[in-house]
């Protein structure tokens, strides 16, 4: 950093140079960005997560805030930005659009936007405001605005920070789009015109008269690596102020040129030296960035990337040809394994079959002899009630046959009985006729000489004859006697 | 005057026309039925015979049953016809209310 700006001379990390060249290179050694030896490639998702070398910078930046502004100043800082849009070109704006990877200009609109942005367009004022007193308010208007520029302008960090975020998000559209980030001395050369010319707009004369004058101070000094001038630049950068006034005196004594000139130039030294600071760490920053996605997108090394896409080819063939083995060998093996699982099942159907029709059988055994038990418990039990059936036929038939009997008998007795009472009613009969007969005969036979009476003998034959019934007379007794007993009850 | 004979009513004879009764009953039936067999077998005698026969059997003395009997015989000439059907009316009452008896 004790070398002065010169266009196209940044170091790269292909060429390392200063301490923090060095530093940077260290810094990007250590991250872990694969291994193209081995085909081990690193995609976009894991390249926008990986850490950068930006992100290792970012403890060394320091922070600034540019909400912490006013209105008015976001509006000073508009106007400047618009203006600044139309002097650089600014491709967001309407004829200029371009695509970022397409517009040499972009990195150095974001430069000078970064630092630009930050610095009020009313210098005099602040200047008046804020520092109102001091080795500054002696300031011209011009010196006092550069060297309030310089004082307000945010420390070369926290613009790297601002610009970082501005340059990731391009930067990852680039990628994602394809592009790239151009890098080379052409565009350097175009930036660095391109600040020349914003201070020109800016200052008018004044620039040019601190352009001429810087240049006439480098044709007397000869050198850029010139120890006094070096070790001022060096104190310039780590304290602006102090070494303002070491400058002031320096300058003062080693040149004739007038106070009013010497404030310019100290002003614009000053501001020129933080513009190149700032400038530097931004490009300084682009140009690992962009060395570091070189790297990760294996671009630089064509070689590498060629054998790792053999490899990967190679391995990819092989991988086919061992994935097509094994998409056979899964064929067959399902082929079997359908084989196999058939004939499992069939297996298992004819054990299944087999089981259940041994189970039937089994049943069909038990049923068959439970049926053999009941069958012969039924025979048992249908003997037995033949038997008990037969005894009940043969008592009844009994009972029928003595009741049978007992009735015979009862009609055969009563038959005796009725012949009985016709017996004795034909006795009793007989007798009344008798007796009636034995006086009739009493009276003829007195009425009769005794010579023509009968006997005894004779008369009671004779009467016995008359007193006899017949058979008609003894049938109605027969019939009377029968009446007589029907109607006790004695006969059915 | 028929108390010689064997006993009309036996348990076998009661068997028979449906009455079923112990030995002792069955003895008092017997006695019963022949007390009044020979009461309606008198009666009936006595009415068959003559006035002059009934004096004659009134004044006559007999020396045992068996002349007894043989006058009867002698004089009543329905003397046997008697006995059966009033032994034969009185089996034929009892056949009739031999339903009250069983």
């Amino acid at each position: 950093m004790s070398e002065r700006y010169q266009p196209g001379t940044t170091a790269t990390p292909d060429r390392p140079g200063s301490s923090l060249d060095q530093e940077f290179n260290d810094i990007i050694d250590s991250q872990d960005w694969g291994d193209f030896n081995t085909g081990e490639r690193i995609d976009q998702k894991d390249i926008l997560n990986t850490p950068t070398p930006l992100d290792a910078l970012l403890p060394y930046t320091s922070q600034s805030n540019p909400e912490q502004y006013t209105e008015e100043q976001s509006a000073q800082f508009n106007a400047l930005d618009s203006k600044i849009r139309e002097i650089t070109g600014d491709p967001d704006m309407p004829g200029n659009e371009l695509r970022p990877h397409e517009d040499p200009r972009w990195s150095t609109y974001g430069v000078m936007h970064d630092f630009l942005e930050a610095i009020p367009d009313d210098g005099n004022r602040v200047a008046s405001e804020e520092n109102g007193s001091g080795d500054n308010a002696r300031l011209e208007p011009g010196a006092a605005a550069a060297l309030r520029i310089v004082s307000r302008f945010p420390h070369p960090e926290a613009l790297l920070e601002q610009y970082n975020e501005k340059r990731d998000s391009k930067e990852r559209h680039a990628r994602m789009t394809g592009g790239f980030i151009p890098e080379s001395e052409e565009y350097n050369t175009l930036r660095m015109a391109s600040v020349d010319q914003m201070l020109s707009t800016l200052y008018g004369e004044r620039y040019d008269a601190f352009k001429q004058s810087q240049s006439n101070l480098d044709s007397e000094k000869g050198a850029t690596d010139d120890p006094v001038v070096e070790q001022r630049d060096s104190n310039q950068e780590r304290n602006p102020e102090a070494t303002q006034e070491s400058f002031d005196n320096d300058e003062a004594e080693r040149s004739n040129i007038s106070p009013e000139v010497h404030e310019i130039l100290s002003g614009f030294q000053m501001l020129r030296g933080d513009v190149r600071q700032g400038a530097n760490s931004v490009i300084y920053a682009v140009q690992k960035t962009l060395a570091h996605s070189r790297n990760v997108a294996g671009m630089p090394n064509r070689l590498r990337h060629y054998r790792a896409k053999n490899r990967a080819e190679k391995r990819l063939n092989t991988a086919e040809d061992k994935f097509e083995t094994a998409k056979q060998r899964y064929e067959e093996a399902s082929e079997l394994q359908d084989m196999s699982n058939s004939r499992i099942v069939n297996m298992w159907r004819d054990r299944k079959a087999a089981r259940r029709y041994n189970t039937m059988k089994k049943r069909e055994a038990k049923r068959n002899e439970r049926l053999s038990s009941f069958q012969s418990k039924e025979s048992a039990y249908n003997l037995h009630v033949d038997t008990a059936r037969g005894r009940l036929t043969s008592v009844d038939k009994k009972s029928v046959e003595r009741a049978e009997a007992i009735e015979k008998r009862r009609e055969k007795l009563m038959e005796k009985r009725i012949n009985a009472e016709t017996r004795k009613l034909a006795r009793v009969e007989e007798r009344n006729n008798r007796r009636r007969e034995r006086g009739e005969m009493d009276e003829q036979q007195k009425n009769l000489p005794y010579e023509d009476r009968m006997s005894h003998t004779e008369r009671q034959n004779k009467i016995r004859e008359k007193s006899r019934l017949s058979p008609e007379e003894i049938q109605v007794l027969r019939v009377k006697a029968t009446r007589n007993l029907q109607a006790r009850g004695a006969l059915v | 005057m028929i108390a010689d004979k064997k006993p009309l009513i036996t348990k076998a004879l009661l068997d028979e026309i449906g009455v079923s009764l112990p030995d002792h009953e069955i003895e008092l039936l017997s006695e019963h039925f022949e007390t009044t067999l020979n009461e309606r077998v008198i009666n009936e005698i006595t009415e068959e015979l003559e006035v002059e026969q009934l004096q004659q059997l009134i004044d006559t003395h007999f020396d045992s049953e068996s002349e007894r009997a043989a006058w009867l015989q002698a004089n009543v000439s329905a003397l046997k016809e008697i006995i059966e059907d009033e032994t034969a009316i009185l089996i034929g009452e009892l056949v009739e209310h031999s339903d009250r008896l069983a």
